[in-house]
């Protein structure tokens, strides 16, 4: 079979061989993706029954999209043989991981509660698996659980209580030929009392199951052992298993209590449901984070007369030699007549349930509240705003959903606000929040979708990775997150939803220390974060991303006044351009470049950059904000007004968007709506200076000549004395006549000018207040040849009312491309 | 007259001087530069102390880099240097430091301490290292530049 090409599957390796299959590794040419593929053996590929269950298994199996569950790609037939395509999981089964060694509590409670994930998912779907033994159990690399074989499933009610009635007649019957006796399924000592009784089975009998994995995980002991598989039914069925803690002295209270109750006999008084077991298995890890204990305690030798159960042969069930499977295989062979009946309600069963299912709506909007940096540790702060933001930009790529941008949710970060608040505040359909955790050199990230409506949890997980792997956690959370979210996207959507452009990890994480930065509008962020970009593209010199992050850097410093724009621009052209060349897909340099194109008076070509990146990505508020400034500079407020607001309908809680919208009312001259902006702008963010600076502009120009001045006082405050707050005091001064504090301001701005920049724009202004219309025009003369970013606003900016209509004004405009 | 009177104003400010001066003694010691005693200067007039320190100086030597160390925001050493050396605002002394990376006309800025302890320490590693510390915490092994020829504490020195 190796190297033949079955279907568009080329067949790699093997990579297992079982009672009902053998397993290959193959590459999908199509996808150029590894896959795992399993076809029936040629001898039982002969029998129709063995062929039906085959089939059966991927129906019930496709029926099933979660994390912790084997997803099954695709089912085909080559020459006669059936075949399945499944992902290609690399890791061991938790059999194997058990005969290595014991478990610390922590991988404990973490594999249980990603197995109680899957089961509750496929639980929820009518499906009960049957079978669950550590043999089902994969653990990947990544520490995540995925549940396989689904082979031995059933569909039952989609209540998951015992199957009756006279609509379920068919099926009945088909549990009775599965469970009558002599064909008892699932492996022995795993099986629930009712199993091994051959009753009605549901999906209680997962969790009685997955009791004992839970107890054999803990221990490292089987609860129900017997020297043959009559001795091991009266275990399970008759005798109660001893305390998990006389095997592992430091097992919990709590985690006895809970595997005792997933192993209560009488299944009514059992977990009823996986996601109840699940919330008391998540309670308790959250409890022992508290008083985490990094080390694992030895395990206690077993008491006189248990086994330890640390070999993959003792996990077998004990003398049987017989699988499960073919117990099946032999039943199914007898009673095919009623098998094909069977399959053909189980069929429409499944049709049921997929209706059922995909009647749900889409949740066609999402915030992703900031993950919590768990570990306390400032040093990792980048990382959870990162992978936060990093998600956020996957799911963006989605035309279909409304995502909330990371500067919109950022106010919430370490805030105790439940879902249903944060998505009702944010006008969202459904929420992730997510945390990490630093232990060394590897991090714990858990995420989790919560369905605003109902408050209702619609996916969870959890991983552990190194810091080499953290791509490709973003990669998969976003994924599994656009799968959850019931939305249908093409392949080229999907696609575009997981790429990443950098495969240099370390790469990555500088990107996101640079964002974090950047993203804190502040000298000294920015200064980090150029530094910081510089060393992600030191890193990998063809990262688009970590360039596009330059160039923004650097459209801050030329609209921060740190240098004048004309020594700025050459370097962020130069980083926009390269971004583009290695990924003209990226909204962010396009978005970069139509900065760069605004601020040279490029004005068509600007406008093009800006279409271009919301074509990209029409939940990147940074092109709706800077396209509404630019439709602003040229008098085009009612489309400005357009732009703002889908920047608000994205991100209604981020500052920077509230004070374009306070923005564009300054320059359309309405002053108290502006005025009104500038406060709510600030009750978002009482410490956005830039709010308090155009608020004092909006006073003056209403006239409110004691209220501007205190604005402006504060913004340079709060400032650290910075030269453009310091210039609008000057102004402020000017316009409410105290000549001499302007002067003052003048001759200070006059000392600084020989030490670092000062914009002649803001020092035009002093003199146009003060009526000096000369100094005026040669200030804004420089400012032209400076290329200064705040002169696209002159053609509306109130503050040069004093200057329209003078020649040199009109020249300069026309020169602009502004008249 | 004129003489009268300032001997008057002088009179009432050395006795407001002598007054206060414990307090402030007690308050607000001189901050000392120190460097490496293998570093081959012991003294700097105030003005290279200022070309070394806006990093107009970048070596001490042809082969020995100099580098810079200031603390952080708050700390009163930053305090004084920003005031007296570069005479700038906290927002003027970052734009100033971006600028100057951004035109490469130095490698980095200065590099950013937390502590005299951590300066002390970082110098005493790094040879060509120069700090700002509390005068009346220089630890041992570390050399105190004079500043115009003199040392904290003496009359004429400018950094306080």
């Amino acid at each position: 079979m190796i190297g033949k090409t079955v279907s568009h599957y080329r067949i790699l390796d093997t990579l297992g061989k079982g009672g009902m299959g053998v397993v290959y590794k193959a590459e999908d040419s199509r996808l150029g993706r590894i896959v795992a593929v399993k076809f029936v053996p040629p001898s039982l590929a002969a029998d129709r029954t063995s062929v039906e269950r085959f089939q059966r298994e991927a129906r019930a199996a496709s029926a099933l999209n979660h994390p912790n569950i084997c997803t099954l790609f695709d089912i085909g037939e080559a020459e006669g043989q059936p075949f399945l395509v499944m992902e290609h999981l690399e890791g061991a089964t938790l059999h194997d991981r058990l005969g290595s060694g014991p478990l610390s509590m922590d991988e404990v409670l973490d594999l249980a509660i990603q197995i109680a994930d899957g089961l509750d998912a496929a639980h929820s779907a009518g499906i009960v698996h049957r079978d669950i033994k550590p043999a089902n159990v994969f653990v990947t690399t990544r520490g995540q659980v995925k549940i396989m074989d689904f082979g031995l499933a059933k569909v039952s009610r989609l209540s998951g209580q015992a199957s009756t009635g006279q609509s379920l007649m068919a099926t009945a019957a088909m549990e009775d030929l599965i469970t009558s006796p002599g064909s008892t399924v699932g492996t022995v000592a795993f099986m629930s009392p009712e199993q091994a009784r051959g009753e009605d089975i549901d999906s209680r009998t997962d969790l009685f199951s997955f009791g004992v994995v839970l107890y054999e995980m803990a221990t490292q002991v089987m609860p129900f052992r017997g020297d043959s598989i009559a001795l091991t039914f009266v275990s399970i069925l008759e005798r109660d298993p001893v305390p998990p803690s006389r095997h592992r002295l430091e097992l919990s209270p709590e985690l006895e209590r809970i595997i005792l109750k997933a192993l209560e006999k009488n299944r009514e008084m059992r977990y009823q449901t996986a996601s109840e077991m699940r919330s008391d298995l998540k309670r308790l890890q959250r409890d022992s984070d508290s008083r985490r204990s990094a080390s694992t305690v030895a395990l206690p030798p077993p008491p006189t007369g248990a086994r330890p159960v640390a070999s993959p042969a003792a996990t077998t069930p004990p003398s049987s030699g017989v699988s499960s499977a073919e117990y099946l295989v032999t039943a199914v062979t007898r009673y095919r007549r009623r098998v094909l009946v069977g399959a053909a309600v189980l069929l429409m069963g499944i049709l049921a349930v997929l209706y059922f299912a995909l009647r749900e709506p889409a949740l066609d909007s999402i915030a992703v509240l900031p993950f919590t940096n768990a570990g306390g540790d400032p040093g990792n702060e980048y990382l959870s705003d990162g992978l936060t933001e990093s998600i956020i930009n996957s799911l963006s790529q989605i035309p279909k959903l409304a995502v909330r941008s990371f500067a919109s949710v950022v106010y919430l970060k370490n805030k105790d606000i439940s879902p249903e608040e944060a998505g009702n505040k944010l006008k969202v359909r459904a929420i992730l929040t997510g945390r990490v955790v630093r232990h060394g050199d590897a991090y714990d990230i858990s995420a989790e979708l919560i369905e605003v409506r109902g408050d209702r949890q619609i996916w969870g997980n959890k991983y552990t990775v190194k810091a080499a792997d953290l791509l490709a956690t973003q990669e998969q959370i976003s994924r599994q997150i656009t799968e959850k979210l019931r939305i249908e996207l093409t392949g080229a959507e999907m696609a575009q939803v997981t790429r990443h452009t950098t495969q240099d990890s370390e790469a990555y994480q500088l990107y996101l220390q640079g964002r974090h930065e950047w993203n804190q509008r502040t000298l000294e962020g920015l200064q980090l974060a150029i530094d910081l970009f510089q060393q992600a593209i030191q890193k990998d010199p063809r990262y688009a991303l970590a360039y596009a992050g330059q160039a923004d850097a650097y459209a801050q410093l030329a609209d921060f006044n740190v240098l004048p724009a004309r020594e700025v621009f050459p370097k962020l052209r130069e980083a926009a351009a390269r971004a583009l060349e290695l990924d003209d897909r990226l909204a962010e340099a396009h978005t970069s470049l139509a900065w760069l194109k605004f601020h040279e008076w490029d004005w068509s070509g600007a406008e093009n950059e800006f279409k271009r990146a919301i074509e990209l990505n029409s939940g990147y508020p940074t092109a709706h904000v800077w396209y509404g400034e630019y439709l602003t500079a040229l008098s085009r407020f009612d489309q400005a007004a357009t732009e703002m607001k889908a920047a608000f309908d994205t991100s209604p809680m981020l500052p920077v968007v509230n004070l374009a919208l306070a923005e564009r009312w300054y320059y359309a001259r309405q002053y108290p709506q502006a005025i009104e902006q500038c406060q709510k702008t600030l009750a978002l963010d009482q410490d956005f200076v830039p709010a308090n600076s155009l608020l004092a502009r909006a006073y003056l120009q209403q006239g409110s000549q004691a209220q501007a001045l205190a604005e402006f006082q504060k913004a340079l405050d709060a400032s650290g004395g910075d030269t453009n707050d310091l210039a609008a005091q000057g102004y402020a001064f000017a316009a409410a006549h105290r000549e001499g504090d302007a002067r003052k301001v003048l001759e200070e701005l006059k000392q600084r000018s020989q030490q670092t920049y000062v914009q002649p724009l803001r020092i035009a202004a002093i003199h146009v207040a003060l009526g000096e219309k000369e100094q005026a025009l040669d200030r804004l003369q420089s400012a032209f040849d400076d290329r200064s970013v705040g002169l696209v606003f002159l053609k509306v900016d109130p503050v040069f009312d004093g200057l329209r209509g003078d020649p040199r004004f009109t020249s300069l405009l026309q020169r602009m491309g502004l008249q | 007259m004129r003489i009268l009177s300032f001997n008057r104003r002088f009179l009432i400010a050395a006795l407001a001087a002598a007054v206060a001066a414990p307090l402030i003694a007690a308050e607000q010691v001189d901050v000392a530069i120190v460097v490496r005693p293998d570093l081959p200067i012991d003294n700097l007039t105030f003005a290279e102390l200022r070309r070394v320190m806006r990093g107009d100086r970048q070596f001490w030597t042809s082969n020995l880099r100099v580098t810079l160390l200031v603390r952080a925001p708050v700390a009163r050493e930053r305090d004084i240097v920003l005031k007296t050396i570069y005479e700038m605002s906290e927002a003027q002394f970052r734009q100033y430091w971006i600028a100057k990376v951004f035109r490469a006309e130095a490698a980095a800025g200065p590099r950013i301490v937390y502590s005299n302890e951590m300066s002390a320490e970082l110098v005493a590693a790094m040879p060509g290292a120069i700090a700002v510390v509390d005068a009346s915490q220089v630890p041992k092994g570390l050399k105190v530049l004079r500043i115009d020829g003199h040392l904290p504490g003496e009359k004429g020195y400018p950094l306080r």
